[in-house]
């Protein structure tokens, strides 16, 4: 479905990513892990086209998509989450929803007075829909309270509706139980195999070896802007490369990070 | 006094179309437009030339509107990439360069003389009565205006712009083409802010250069700033709070017999002190943005 072949990417003098290849399977759940500065939400964001890349290919479901601007890609049907996320803090959450709604004929200030009978119907499918999506993520009671009123767990939980709310076939999340409790993790951790049963193909950027070993059918590590591991959870997480890259002492395999 | 008004009714509604325009920039979609005075200039200008050239009156504004488009699109193309800041100085540029070029033409518009006795429209059929049907004119105007950029702001439009205010790259991955949206929101913007310096153009009768220099910007500003930011009621408090104090500080003048000097310096003076009064104690405004609150049915409520 996404295919990512030899992506260079660097920032002044340092290389961030090199030659990068990476392949999402439709239908499944892709992780990639990696220490803190390895370029994970950099090669999110080459390939999600926020960043330009210096060399290489990103194609999406066979068409060429490393030279397109953000917004185009995601009209594509590849939808990405920021690990911050982003909330418009003044706006509900079902304004967060409906603004996640796509082809919106209201969008187009002209229709906005010579549709706008069609407009309103429209919103009010978009409406039916988000209210599904907030219930089956839990934030139904939360739909008209101001997103910056939520609490970190929340947001992150809007975030991933969001994404669903766009309807794209392959959704990239970047960290989505980052600074999450546990409790919250594990809810997060069921939301996604849920997503991925209803047909949703999926990458994550992870750091939890937990939710990647629970969640995840195949795994890329990256190290220092490579790619240094590939293949199933339980196989990376024995790989001797990538228990050193990751934690760098073999000591701290019984850190909490890890289990 | 009824005379006074008139013309100040007819002032704050010319105005508070210009901070509602500058409010739809600023307030909803976070472009901070310090060119508002030129868009008026361009307004202004055209159906004063056109109208004086025998053009229909209402043909002579809609070009002003559409000349003040096409100048928002020229000022949004190189500049839709720069930060709130960066675009506040390209903004104030376009607009010095466009005031300074009529200033130092000769062959258009009477470069720094300006243009003097620019008709008024219907004025045979109303007399001496005319400027109370400039006010219902202007009133209708205001009203039009309102309904235009309110129906905008709670439809899906104008919902991604108060989303792009606040999360660009968040409305970038949800696959909406942010330039589009901001190049738009400063064209409706600049229609809007035309019409204004038509209305004022054939009301005043005399526009020049100085008619449009920067100082009227801050003026709108001070509007939308005391008024409410984003709420488009606010912005019409705001224009009449601010357009008394413009206009009747010079009454002071008749009244208690002060230098015409002292009541310029005091009319501004009295402006700055209540727009850093609210920008330290109320920063929201006299009436703040609202939570725009859908029901299931669709219908936005004002809570």
């Amino acid at each position: 479905m996404l295919d990512v072949k030899h992506i260079d990417k660097a920032f002044g003098g340092l290389q961030a990513l090199s030659d990068v290849s990476l392949t999402v399977e439709e239908g499944t759940i892709t992780g990639l892990i990696g220490p803190n500065g390895s370029g994970k939400t950099t090669l999110f964001n080459v390939i999600t086209g926020f960043y330009e890349k210096d060399k290489g290919t990103v194609t999406l479901q066979g068409e060429s998509i490393g030279d397109l601007p953000p917004h185009s890609i995601a009209e594509r049907g590849m939808v990405r989450s920021f690990q911050i996320p982003q909330v418009p803090r003044g706006m509900t959450v079902m304004e967060n929803m409906l603004l996640a709604g796509q082809s919106l004929i209201g969008e187009n200030p002209i229709a906005v007075f010579s549709r706008w009978s069609a407009v309103q119907r429209q919103t009010r499918e978009m409406i039916e829909r988000a209210e599904e999506l907030l219930e089956s993520v839990g934030l139904l009671e939360q739909r008209d309270e101001l997103t910056g009123s939520l609490s970190g767990g929340q947001v992150k939980l809007l975030a991933i509706a969001q994404t669903l709310m766009t309807d794209a076939d392959l959704i990239l999340l970047d960290e989505p139980t980052a600074g999450v409790d546990l409790a919250l993790t594990d809810q997060i951790m069921e939301l996604l195999k849920d997503i991925h049963r209803g047909g949703k193909t999926m990458m994550l950027v992870e750091h939890k070896m937990r939710v990647i070993g629970n969640v995840c059918e195949y795994v890329y590590v990256l190290d220092a802007g490579k790619v240094i591991a590939s293949g199933e959870p339980t196989a990376v997480q024995n790989n001797q490369r990538v228990i050193e890259a990751y934690l760098g002492t073999e000591d701290a395999v019984g850190g909490k990070e890890w289990k | 006094m009824f005379a006074f008004l008139i013309h100040f009714l007819v002032m704050t509604g010319i105005f508070a179309i210009a901070a509602m325009s500058l409010n739809f920039q600023v307030g909803l979609t976070g472009l901070s437009n310090f060119g508002q005075a030129a868009f008026m200039m361009v307004g202004a200008y055209t159906s004063a030339l056109m109208y004086m050239a025998g053009v229909p009156f209402v043909f002579g504004v809609l070009a002003g509107m559409i000349i003040s488009a096409i100048f928002a699109l020229i000022i949004a193309l190189p500049s839709h990439n720069l930060r709130a800041d960066y675009w506040a100085i390209v903004s104030i540029a376009a607009a010095e360069s466009l005031r300074l070029f009529i200033n130092n033409e000769k062959w258009l518009a009477e470069g720094p003389f300006g243009l003097r006795g620019i008709p008024r429209p219907l004025s045979s059929l109303f007399g001496d009565n005319y400027a109370v049907f400039y006010f219902f004119f202007v009133l209708a105007c205001v009203g039009l205006v309102y309904f235009a950029l309110e129906r905008l702001n709670k439809s899906p439009y104008g919902r991604v712009l108060r989303g792009l205010r606040e999360a660009e790259d968040l409305m970038e991955a949800l696959g909406k083409d942010v330039f589009r949206f901001k190049a738009l929101a400063m064209i409706i913007g600049g229609l809007v802010a035309a019409l204004s310096g038509s209305l004022y153009a054939h009301y005043i009768t005399f526009v020049s250069p100085e008619t449009f220099a920067p100082d009227v910007t801050f003026l709108i500003w001070t509007m939308m700033i005391v008024g409410g930011s984003g709420n488009a009621k606010g912005v019409l408090v705001g224009a009449l709070v601010i357009t008394l104090l413009n206009t009747s500080t010079r009454l002071l003048k008749d009244y208690l017999y002060l230098p015409t000097s002292l009541v310029a310096a005091l009319r501004t003076l009295s402006i700055g002190v209540l727009t850093i009064a609210f920008v330290v104690a109320r920063p929201q405004g006299i009436l703040p943005e609202h939570k725009h609150v859908i029901s299931h049915a669709g219908e936005e409520g004002v809570s």
